[in-house]
């Protein structure tokens, strides 16, 4: 006997690739949307600052927008966006 | 002289008026009703003699009428007393007819009601044909027949209206007017029995009243308009004419309400029916009988355990619309609709049923749903225009105009005074409102909506997506868009994942674009009793695999930083087995199921080689630790007859696919079955089991995942007080745990009745305590 395989549709779920779990500025889920959205994936991506703490996009944006250094909520180390996180 | 007059008329005038009757069996007449309408012959006699026994009473009368007259014209100022003595003279007479004994009392009556019953009952016959041939040819109803039949009822009718003179002068109309009542009942009744009974397509309000008008009012007025003088007996008419209407209405009321009930489950062909009883409803006090006739009615046939939901759904719905027809303030609807709806709350798949009712296109109430959006802004402008109209009113009173029609505004029944009349406009307003919160309803809606997204036969159908976007989009305009946020992505999903599986079979080439796609959900979004996996990993077939792979590494690339997580549980497989004989079989199955048949999959063309494993094979080669889980689903293939066990082995089941069979084989074949039907009759159940712990509604599945959370607190509150009673576990939980705990008494008892069915706990009586 043979087994023909014509369609295999799955069920699967994307998850952003993070460590933490929340955001730590808005303490959402990452594969939730941070505040001011309302769709999640492509339109509130997370962001790595070179410390290896994530944060939505949107919410560090907005951290960094309204202090005057540069720094990490997290740390307090200079923040720089990582480039090229996998 | 008085006695004198009195006595002669005893012994002379009474025996003369009964002798005309002595041929006819006046006894028939006392015996029964029937009997009269049987023998027509005595009839038409008593009839006759009737008519001549009048005239001879009034012969007497006016004989002894003119001799008062005479005597009283040489008296000055007497006549008051010539009148009195005329009623004086009109009661002996009468007396001395009826008052002879009592059986003539009776005959006497028996007689009068005869007599008018007869001629009323051709006088109606006549009418009808006349009105037939009216209605038949109204311009032209001078033919010779029916100019014939007019001149005959003429004749009849001056007949008749000579001999109500008669009876008017000898006071007997006066005696007989409950008689000729209790006649013109009855015919009323029957017609609106005979006409209206059950039949709820047309409108018969109308017709009965002009029914009235042209015939039984002609007749009564011949009666009464017959005798004294015009103006008074016109006045006396007019009343007889309403007092009938109204009865007419009462009556036509009463056997509708009776029928209320089937008129409602005949909506909308029983509209006239109802716009009738409508009329009535306005017209006089209905409204008491009506609710309390059909909340009985409701409560005994609708309200029945053996109801299905829907069918209840759909009569409360026609209930309200019917109501509204009948009384359009909405006051009745909350009053009778109250019963219904708390009954509704009580079942648990109400909610269900509903959100079922307006997300199924096939259902009536869809469309009535669907034109919301049309006709209800328009409603809601109006209905602000008439408040501000109002409040127009109070300001200039003075204005006639205006003031006439603010006279028109009805105030509030005190029934519904504090619900708004708004809300019983919109029929889905009316079933949400069965409930308490629009969270229940937003809920619901959401898990039957991933049930449907993700057992859709093909995920990427363009039509589903796009029914689910309409419904979606009308039940924001109800809920609001916050509420139904999470099923637009959900939504959204759905047509997201249809365009990245596009895009990445695109991606990696029309030759390796193979059988696999996926769905690619937004797992925070989706209900979480809908994405709970029950399943432990296992290992799809190696094809699979590889496409499976070569589609996540395309996805992680291009949706950077992301990741997918392949859920077991979900999904759905096509395929087709080829047997050694070239016989093909389709089926369409879950992937763990796939997973295990294609094990049995040879490789190559060696068809003599039988792939034959156990389950600890198997399940290594499923790479699953649950072997119980694979033994649960193989059930499935042995169920086909694809599989087939023989001592703890697997192996595939040739049987079916050789065309003949020899008889050990079936023998052994039944052996075969015979000990394994215990695990397919178990699966059977298991299956059952499942399905109907799927058919639970989400608030039933939130209530017992939040009862799980509470057990612990049972059984560590046992731990240390060794017994408890049902009571004070209950007080302990609402107080120390009001944040999970919102159950009523009856819910814990039934939670615990759980836990000792699961061998937990044990009751000592009244006592509950940890079972060791």
């Amino acid at each position: 006997m043979k087994v023909n395989i014509t369609k295999w549709s799955s069920v699967s779920t994307w998850h952003w690739d993070v460590n933490e779990e929340c955001c730590g500025i808005c303490r959402m889920q990452f594969d939730y949307c941070c505040v001011d959205c309302k769709v999640p994936g492509d339109d509130c991506p997370p962001v790595w600052g070179t410390c290896n703490h994530a944060f939505h996009m949107h919410c560090i944006l907005k951290w960094l927008n309204s202090n005057q250094q540069q720094q990490c909520p997290m740390c307090r180390c200079e923040w720089q966006f990582k480039s090229d996180q996998k | 002289m008085i006695d004198i007059i009195k006595e002669y008329f005893r012994n002379s005038i009474s025996t003369g008026f009964w002798k005309y009757f002595s041929d006819c069996k006046l006894e028939m007449l006392l015996n029964s009703k029937t009997t009269i309408t049987n023998d027509s012959n005595q009839l038409m006699m008593i009839y006759q003699q009737f008519t001549v026994s009048i005239d001879y009473l009034y012969q007497v009368y006016i004989y002894f009428e003119r001799n008062l007259e005479f005597l009283y014209q040489h008296l000055p100022n007497a006549s008051l007393e010539f009148r009195y003595y005329l009623e004086k003279l009109q009661n002996l007479l009468m007396n001395s007819i009826t008052l002879r004994s009592s059986t003539d009392t009776m005959t006497f009556r028996k007689i009068l009601y005869m007599f008018f019953e007869k001629d009323f009952k051709s006088f109606i016959k006549l009418k009808e044909q006349v009105y037939k041939g009216d209605q038949e040819d109204e311009e032209e109803d001078e033919e010779d027949d029916l100019e014939l039949s007019i001149q005959d009822i003429d004749l009849k009718e001056s007949l008749f209206i000579t001999l109500c003179r008669k009876l008017h002068r000898l006071n007997i109309i006066n005696l007989s007017e409950d008689i000729f009542t209790e006649i013109l009942y009855k015919k009323i009744f029957q017609y609106i029995e005979e006409k209206c009974q059950g039949n709820y397509e047309e409108r018969f309000l109308d017709d009965t009243l002009q029914f009235c008008n042209n015939v039984l009012f002609k007749w009564l007025s011949m009666i009464i308009l017959s005798g004294g003088q015009p103006q008074e007996s016109d006045q006396l008419f007019k009343q007889w004419k309403t007092r009938f209407e109204f009865s007419i209405y009462e009556n036509f009321a009463q056997q509708r309400v009776l029928e209320l009930f089937s008129m409602i489950m005949h909506y909308p062909s029983s509209r006239p029916a109802l716009e009738d009883l409508g009329v009535c409803f306005q017209k006089i006090p209905i409204r008491q009988v009506l609710i309390q006739h059909l909340s009985s009615v409701i409560g005994q046939r609708l309200l029945q355990p053996g109801a299905q939901t829907t069918d209840i759904i759909s009569q409360y719905i026609s209930t309200i619309q019917s109501l509204r027809i009948i009384d359009p303030s909405g006051s009745l609807i909350q009053t009778v609709g109250r019963p219904i709806k708390q009954y509704l709350a009580q079942r648990e798949d109400t909610i269900r049923c509903i959100v079922s009712i307006f997300t199924d296109d096939t259902n009536e109430l869809h469309k009535e749903f669907m034109n919301f959006r049309d006709n209800d802004t328009a409603e809601l402008q109006e209905e602000e225009s008439t408040i501000l109209e109002y409040d127009h009113y109070l300001d200039d009173l003075d204005d006639q105009g205006n003031f006439e029609k603010s006279l028109q505004w009805v105030p509030l029944n005190n029934d519904n005074f504090n619900t708004n009349k708004k809300s019983s406009d919109d029929m889905f307003d009316n079933l949400v409102q069965i409930y308490e919160s629009l969270d229940l309803f937003v809920n619901e809606y959401r898990s039957m909506l991933s049930e449907r997204l993700l057992s859709a036969e093909n995920h990427f159908d363009n039509a589903l997506v796009e029914k689910e976007i309409t419904n979606l989009e009308l039940l924001k305009l109800r809920f609001g868009e916050n509420s139904l946020h999470q099923c637009e992505i959900m939504v959204k999903d759905m047509t997201d994942s249809k365009r990245l599986n596009n895009l990445i079979h695109k991606e990696m080439g029309s030759v390796n674009k193979g059988v696999y796609e996926t769905l690619i959900l937004s797992e925070l979004f989706w209900p979480s009793s809908a994405l709970k996996d029950t399943l432990e990993p296992f290992k799809y077939p190696k094809e699979i695999i590889a496409q499976m792979g070569l589609f996540s590494k395309e996805y992680e690339r291009v949706k950077a930083p992301r990741k997918l997580i392949n859920r077991y549980d979900f999904g759905r497989v096509e395929l087709e087995l080829v047997m050694e004989n070239g016989n093909t079989k389709e089926f369409t199955v879950s992937p763990i199921q796939a997973s295990i048949i294609s094990l049995f999959s040879s490789e190559g063309g060696d068809s003599e080689s039988q792939v034959k494993l156990t389950l600890d094979q198997m399940c290594s080669a499923l790479e699953c630790k649950n072997k119980e889980q694979v033994r649960k689903k193989l059930q499935f293939w042995i169920a086909n007859q694809v599989v087939k066990e023989v001592n703890g082995v697997y192996q595939l089941n040739v049987k079916d696919s050789s065309d003949t069979v020899s008889m050990a084989e079936v023998v052994d074949g039944d052996y075969v079955h015979g000990d394994s039907d215990e695990d397919t009759d178990s699966e059977d159940d298991v299956i059952i089991v499942e399905e109907q712990e799927e058919e639970k509604s989400v608030s039933e599945k939130e209530k017992e995942e939040k009862m799980r959370v509470i057990e612990n607190f049972i059984i560590g509150m046992l731990t240390n007080f060794k017994v408890l009673t049902l009571d004070r576990i209950h007080n302990m939980l609402t107080m120390f745990n009001s944040e999970q705990y919102s159950s009523t008494q009856q819910e814990l008892k039934q939670f615990l009745l759980k836990l000792i069915n699961e061998e937990k706990i044990e009751l000592n009586n009244t006592e509950y305590k940890i079972k060791n």
